[in-house]
């Protein structure tokens, strides 16, 4: 007698996708979609897209989506939520994304505690357009627009640790996308961001480390050793702010 | 008729978006837009149902006016040309989206941080093409509070109806203008028309607020055959057209100048005429086309801005209609504007 | 018919406000009116003019250059908005602080009176622009005296001690205009 033990969550199709082999963002998706249903609340779930690979995933998951510029998420965001607070509202975006093009409007939506979540997938690097570095990438990283170095483009910035600063934000936490016991945390942090905003009205951020084989030259086998030796390190997890 | 009232250009253009049903408005402060960001501020909260947030910059403000519109709410925003070009991005990304939203340009001087007096610098920013990619808004450009204020109340009407930006273009000028006007009464916000791509209100329709795809091109085909079926949609003011034979070109706060003129030239006996378009984009090629050219001895172009910008569609719309009338065209700029004597000094230069 | 004022003054002397008094007072007589005024870095502290036009038709360029009369609050104003009275137009003075002798032109009525003196003496010299308005309506006829105390009245209201002070400026600048007149 077949019983399956494993599969797809209600919301999440197997349409095909682009992703490349071993990236970490249909985990990503699968974590969102995961906790949304746990809390009931997909059908009133809005989720703001950024520019960046998780376009790749067009129509893999079945939430009301605004497709948004490159940056722009939580601005976008901002505005479901002003209109309609009793929507759960997700921007979700990309390191360059949140922290780079947009970190203003990361920013501002945090400090003004706005009813949303903001979920930053952390890869340290820019994916879609082929491996240039973002603000995330980490020191001596090799990308197609150099090495990093400290005295030509800083550290690593800590944007997490910058909104956990902040008065307004309810949740705040950063969970890895690497392995089964990771992923597991990221769903745990996940349904709290979620709580903080649908049951307090406050202001959640997660960020989410993920992999990209592709672009960081590592084979998709070697990535958690690779990512637990060199990003963990640099942007350890952890909630760095809660409400509960 | 009801009592007119006085309006600033900026308040009454705000009050009357409330009036037409905005439910939305983020802005950012930006001489000299920022009575409407102001008045808003104080009136948006005593209404129901109605929310302004001041955004950290114009590329907030318009990402903010995407999403609300995006689920379902009229929104509007509201800059100068620097802020204008910060939302360039979010312009064109609603036109993209089909979303709609209504955007006020109040003009200043000059390119760069330019000035804060009054310009029309911004009308070829505005009209080629919203944003990149060369989608384009519906745009009026008044030129008294009254036309302000009762183009911004049509202006929620044709946004939601074709799903695209409408963009009023005033300058400091018209923005600053207090004048008596009647203003439309308030809309019953649920006899709005129903919008049925909008988040809230279709569960079950496309999710994705993104044109991108399979059809794409096909796309914007409808969408350039949209701009094509706007052409009757064009407003203009023909002034004292009937039997002129000097035909002066102008919009906005420029052409009212040109009014006063043109009437002290009228009551001199000369026949001198005005074609205003009221609409900037759809352009009315139509008053153009209906030119007599055995009858009109001359064009004269003015405008507020340097080089010339309202000008080039002038001449096109004279190209297509195979019009072959002599034109001259007089500028100001930098934050200078045309005084209705310098103008009437001009037209006397033309018509001697 | 058209008829304009041009009013220019500090900033701080409420040019803007006198104007705008003006113009609310035009919309009470169902009048075709503008207001126009120069904004931005004339904003804060340095010089301020507005220019008020009336009219029984729509009214075309609300920039006029020419206008009929000219409000002069303080000398830069009357030095700079002189020669841009029509001939036979009026230059009303604050001769508190505006010498006679300073007028230059022989084909415009020059009419001085105490403004800010006046103001000083109704016991607040804030009130300068509600005299300046009393003086002006009264003299011009552009609008209707009684309509604009009551738009005084109405709009400079919201402290009783204050409105007093402004309806006790506006008589007394309506009965300085009925002397100037008389002379």
């Amino acid at each position: 007698m077949e019983q399956k033990i494993y599969g797809l969550p209600e919301g999440m199709n197997d349409k095909k996708t682009s992703f490349c082999p071993g990236c970490s963002h249909m985990a990503a998706y699968r974590t969102i979609v995961e906790s949304l249903n746990e809390l009931n609340e997909r059908d009133n779930a809005v989720i703001v897209r950024p520019i960046g690979c998780s376009l790749n995933a067009d129509y893999s998951f079945d939430i009301h989506a605004i497709q948004s510029m490159h940056g722009r998420a939580s601005a976008v965001a901002t505005g479901v939520a002003r209109m309609h607070p009793e929507k759960t509202v997700l921007a979700y975006q990309g390191d360059g994304d949140a922290h780079s093009i947009g970190i203003a409007e990361c920013l501002y939506a945090a400090n003004r505690g706005e009813k949303m979540t903001c979920i930053v997938i952390n890869n340290s690097v820019y994916g879609m357009t082929g491996g240039q570095m973002s603000g995330t990438t980490l020191l001596g990283q090799r990308t197609t627009t150099g090495i990093r170095e400290f005295d030509n483009q800083g550290a690593p910035i800590h944007v997490a640790e910058m909104i956990a600063q902040l008065e307004a934000p309810g949740y705040v936490a950063r969970a890895a996308l690497y392995t089964p016991k990771d992923i597991m945390q990221a769903k745990k942090f996940m349904v709290k961001a979620l709580r903080c905003q649908k049951e307090l009205g406050k202001y959640s951020y997660i960020e989410l480390l993920s992999f990209c084989p592709t672009n960081w030259g590592v084979k998709p086998v070697d990535c958690i050793k690779y990512a637990q030796e060199n990003v963990l390190p640099v942007y350890p997890v952890g909630e760095l702010k809660t409400c509960f | 008729m009801a009592k007119k009232e006085v309006w600033q250009g900026n308040e009454a253009l705000s009050e009357s978006a409330l009036r037409a049903g905005c439910r939305f408005f983020a802005g950012y402060p930006i001489t000299p837009q920022t009575e409407i960001t102001e008045y808003l501020a104080k009136r948006m909260p005593q209404l129901e149902g109605r929310v302004f947030l001041q955004g950290e910059s114009e590329l907030a403000s318009i990402n903010m006016v995407y999403g609300a519109s995006a689920i379902g709410a009229r929104a509007m925003t509201a800059t100068s040309g620097q802020g204008l070009a910060l939302m360039a991005e979010g312009l064109s990304q609603l036109s993209d989206a089909g979303v709609p939203a209504v955007v006020v340009d109040v003009m200043r001087a000059g390119p760069g941080n330019g000035g804060t007096e009054s310009s029309q610098g911004d009308y070829s920013f505005v009209s080629g093409s919203l944003g990149h990619g060369g989608f384009k808004a519906f745009i009026f450009g008044p030129s008294t509070v009254q036309e302000t204020a009762d183009m911004v109340y049509d202006a929620f009407d044709i946004a939601d109806k074709y799903r695209v930006v409408v963009a009023i273009l005033i300058d400091g000028m018209l923005g600053h203008l207090i004048e008596a006007v009647e203003l439309k009464p308030f809309r019953d916000m649920d006899s709005l028309p129903f919008r049925q791509w909008a988040e809230k209100n279709d569960p079950t329709g496309p999710k994705v607020h993104w044109c991108m795809g399979p059809n794409w091109e096909q796309h914007a085909r409808d969408v350039a055959a949209m701009y094509e079926s706007w052409s009757e949609l064009a407003q203009v003011d023909e002034f004292m057209m009937d039997d002129a034979e000097y035909v002066v070109t102008a919009w906005g706060t420029c052409a009212r100048c040109c009014k006063t003129a043109i009437r002290a030239l009228r009551a001199e006996g000369y026949k001198v005429g005005m074609i205003r378009p009221k609409t900037i984009f759809p352009f009315p090629k139509q008053s153009f086309a209906a030119l007599d050219e055995g009858k009109v001895k001359q064009i004269i172009n003015f405008e507020n801005a340097i080089p010339e910008q309202f000008l080039v569609d002038v001449k096109a719309a004279l190209a297509e209609a195979r019009k072959d009338i002599p034109i001259v065209s007089y500028t100001h700029g930098m934050g200078t504007c045309f005084t209705a004597d310098e103008i009437e000094a001009k037209l006397r230069e033309v018509v001697k | 018919m058209e008829k304009s004022v041009l009013m220019g003054g500090f900033g701080g002397q409420g040019v803007q406000t006198c104007g705008k008094l003006l113009i609310y007072t035009t919309a009470e007589q169902d009048m075709i009116a503008t207001f126009y005024s120069q904004y931005g870095g004339a904003m804060r502290g340095g010089t301020s003019n507005c220019t008020v036009i009336t009219s029984d038709e729509e009214i075309g360029a609300p920039n006029k250059k020419n206008v009929d009369y000219v409000v002069a609050f303080n000398i830069p104003s009357f030095k700079k908005f002189e020669e841009r009275i029509v001939p036979g137009g009026t230059m009303i003075a604050n001769s508190t602080v505006i010498s006679e002798d300073m007028a230059t032109r022989d084909d415009i009525n020059y009419v001085f009176f105490p403004a800010t003196q006046i103001a000083e003496d109704v016991g607040n010299v804030k009130t300068l622009n509600v005299v300046m308005l009393g003086f002006f309506c009264e003299y011009s006829g552009m609008v209707s005296t009684e309509a604009a105390k009551a738009v005084v009245a109405d709009k400079m209201g919201k402290k009783p001690a204050l409105l007093e002070l402004n309806k006790k400026a506006f008589d007394i600048g309506v009965a300085e205009a009925k002397k100037a007149k008389a002379c």
